[in-house]
């Protein structure tokens, strides 16, 4: 038997649904972009001053048009993430504000330097399956800070990449990189390595920007997360029902101006759910009711039949500490458990400010270990038979058991965690777990080489970033 | 009076909006003059919340309340204060930059400076530098506040100081900036005042930034 873990039965999840649609019909959204006006005003929504009016037919329509399914390949063009098949997926930053320096253990602005230290790391851990970029580089021009990181992920990873863009204009460019890096338009239409993220602001505005973009993706089947962030109390009423509403029409009313542009173009439903904590006006990336919401959200998503855009690894604390690995461990099961699909913002703490990489190390190894946590049981006549015991039985062990020797290999062996006798104490053991993250991190930074590009495709990118910074 | 007076601020600080013109109209009528019940009654009583917030005793919502309550206060004296002369602690401008549509620390600034019995004149999210220079130009503005949240849109603070400067404005105005990103490093070398990485800390400086 398959586990299931529910916090929403189908009752529950039609009301929210009936409610979003009311929503969207009687309150409306803003919308102000010219072409995705028009569009909603030929399929027949209601436009009123900045406001739009959106009728449950017209979502029930792109519901029915939008891919359930969306494959996103890795640069080598292998198939990396089948999203919308009740998988996990996790994708840690390749950039942030600020990043907590693993050498020094300094908070300082993250460079150019650190996203490529930061994409090999990524390249090296297994259980981490993709990048993101959020543009977010202090040695280069802010404008360009997207198209900075993303040439640096490109050239030291072959793992897909989830790009946070600046502008549209940006990320015609940001396509064009990945194009070349998986080897021209044909290759990159057929197997995408790149998912771009564009956001309504909560609450209920869609601004230009964001319409832009994922009018850009429409036009160009490129697979696109469209998902809000809010927190209850700040840009979401303090409920935690009313919030998911919010988010759902935020999100859905951004999935039909995209069907209507392009229908059957990959969309990838979202939204995090989170709390404005009412003491340090931060919204939360900690929060017990961020990591239910994110996780109600998913379920929203599986009932929808669309693939989905999760959150986890992060938390509020400012330093690689325990605060920083619980948050981070709830969330990250909380995410397996309703298979949340593409899921991120793995590595990034201090309310979504400071990346620490050691918490990327930590995450992987922590995915590994729910994966056995909450892996299948079989239950068989095989799984049981009489002579199982019976060595045991009769010997007092199984210690030199066949079926111990051919099996014992099944179980987990962290190589984070300890499991030394007590009287064992070699030197390593004087080391707290921060301290062997640390060096563990250094080293796979250390070690790991640049999953080279050939030659003339990086010559290709690079050549595009130095276009880009001339026409500054 | 002193009860009276205490009262008032019990009842700002418990944010007990619908009351609060009854305190003030009793002062009023007993003679009171409007700068003592703005001073020793309103202003008293948010410092007051402003300590229980500091403390960690209060949180936002409830901070909020008793600024509203303090300004629901206050409205009844602002014609009185303005015949007498009295000013308030002064007017500021605020706005989020171009391109930046991050609102939410904004807004908490000017009420928690409006609960401080500034005058708040708030352009909103995407503002840029010609309606903030129009903004000082035509109006009595003591300080211009502006807001940031991405590494993009910082630029523009200094695009508005540069244009406030060549308009021959600079000097009409005192200058704060805030947001996520900017740091106190960043206002020194843009040329702003003042910095301050949170509303009460705003206020504080904003008082400062006055005096
Ligand atoms: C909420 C949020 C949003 C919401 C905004 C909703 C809204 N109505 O404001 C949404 C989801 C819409 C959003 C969108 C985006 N966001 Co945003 N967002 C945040 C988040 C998580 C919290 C900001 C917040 O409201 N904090 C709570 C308030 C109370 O705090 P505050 O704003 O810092 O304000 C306090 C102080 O700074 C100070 N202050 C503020 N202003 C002023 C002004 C003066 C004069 C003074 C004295 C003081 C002062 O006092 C305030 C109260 O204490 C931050 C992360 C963070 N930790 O800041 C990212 C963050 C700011 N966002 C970021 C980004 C990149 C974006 C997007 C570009 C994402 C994208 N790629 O699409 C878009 C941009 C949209 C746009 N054009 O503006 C980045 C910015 C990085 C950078 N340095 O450039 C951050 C840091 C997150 C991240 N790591 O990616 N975001």
């Amino acid at each position: 038997m398959t586990f299931s873990f529910r916090l929403l039965d189908d009752e529950q999840l039609a009301r929210i649904l009936a409610a979003t649609y009311r929503l969207l019909e009687y309150t409306g959204i803003k919308l102000t972009h010219p072409e995705a006006r028009a569009l909603l005003k030929n399929a027949g929504a209601r436009l009123e001053g900045e406001r739009a009016y959106i009728p449950e037919a017209l979502i029930l329509q792109a519901l029915n048009c939008t891919p359930g399914e969306i494959t996103i390949y890795d640069r080598e063009g292998q198939s990396a993430m089948l999203l919308g098949c009740d998988n996990v997926y996790y994708g840690a930053h390749t950039d942030a504000p600020e990043v907590l320096d693993p050498l020094d253990h300094q908070r300082r602005p993250c460079l150019e330097i650190d996203v490529c230290a930061h994409a090999r790391l990524i390249q090296a851990l297994p259980n981490i399956h993709f990048l993101t970029v959020s543009g977010m580089v202090a040695d280069q021009p802010a404008q360009l800070a997207d198209q900075a990181a993303l040439a640096q992920c490109l050239q030291n990873s072959t793992k897909p990449v989830l790009v946070m863009p600046i502008s549209q204009r940006s990320l015609e460019n940001l396509r064009h990189m990945s194009v070349i890096a998986v080897g021209g338009e044909d290759v990159f239409n057929a197997y995408p390595n790149l998912i771009v993220y564009a956001e309504p602001v909560s609450p209920l505005n869609h601004p230009d920007e964001s319409i832009s973009k994922l009018l850009y993706c429409a036009e160009n089947n490129l697979p696109v997360v469209y998902s809000p962030f809010a927190a209850c109390g700040g840009t979401a009423p303090m409920n935690p029902t009313a919030i998911l509403v919010q988010l759902c029409a935020e999100s859905l009313s951004g999935l039909v101006i995209h069907q209507l542009r392009q229908p059957g173009a990959p969309f990838i439903f979202g939204g995090m759910a989170s709390v404005m904590d009412m003491k340090s006006t931060i919204f939360s990336y900690g929060a017990p009711e961020f990591q239910r919401g994110n996780t109600m959200m998913a379920e929203i998503a599986h009932f929808l039949g669309l693939p989905n855009f999760g959150t986890a690894g992060t938390s509020d604390a400012q330093i690689f500490d325990g605060q920083a690995m619980l948050e981070a461990a709830t969330s990250l099961i909380m995410a397996h458990l309703c298979h949340a699909d593409l899921v991120h913002d793995i590595g990034l703490l201090g309310s979504a400010m400071l990346l620490i990489p050691e918490m990327i190390v930590v995450s992987d190894h922590l995915v590994q270990m729910i994966q056995y946590l909450f892996a299948e049981i079989r239950v068989g006549a095989e799984d049981t038979p009489l002579e199982m015991f019976a060595s045991g039985v009769n010997s007092g062990t199984y210690i030199s058991d066949s079926n111990t020797l051919s099996n014992f290999r099944q179980v987990w062996y962290p190589n984070l965690f300890f499991r030394l006798g007590a009287k064992k104490q070699p030197s390593i053991t004087e080391k707290s777990f921060e301290e062997r993250v640390n060096l563990r991190t250094r080293q796979l930074i250390d070690q790991s080489c640049a999953c080279e590009l050939p030659k003339e495709r990086s010559t290709g990118i690079r050549l595009i970033y130095e276009q880009a910074l001339r026409s500054l | 009076m002193e009860q009276l007076l205490t009262g008032m601020q019990k009842c700002v600080i418990d944010g007990e909006i619908d009351q609060i013109q009854g305190y003030v109209n009793q002062a009023l009528s007993d003679g009171m003059e409007p700068s003592v019940i703005l001073n020793n009654g309103l202003i008293a009583a948010m410092n007051e919340v402003g300590q229980r917030f500091e403390s960690g005793d209060f949180f936002v919502p409830e901070m909020l309340i008793a600024a509203q309550t303090m300004q629901t206060g206050l409205a009844i004296l602002k014609p009185l204060l303005i015949k007498a002369d009295i000013k308030t602690a002064g007017t500021i401008v605020l706005g989020t930059v171009k391109g930046d549509l991050h609102d939410i620390g904004k807004n908490l600034v000017a009420m928690m400076l409006e609960g401080a019995g500034f005058e708040i004149r708030d352009l909103g999210t995407d503002v840029n530098s010609e309606k903030f220079i129009e903004a000082v130009r035509n109006g009595d503005a003591d300080i211009l506040g502006m807001s940031a949240l991405l590494t993009t849109t910082m630029p523009t603070m200094k695009e508005t100081i540069d244009a406030l400067v060549e308009a021959g404005l600079r000097n009409k105005v005192k200058i704060m900036i805030g947001g996520a990103p900017v740091t106190e490093k960043y206002a020194q070398s843009i040329g702003a005042d003042g910095y301050a990485p949170d509303a009460s800390r705003a206020v504080s400086l904003a008082k400062s930034l006055l005096n």
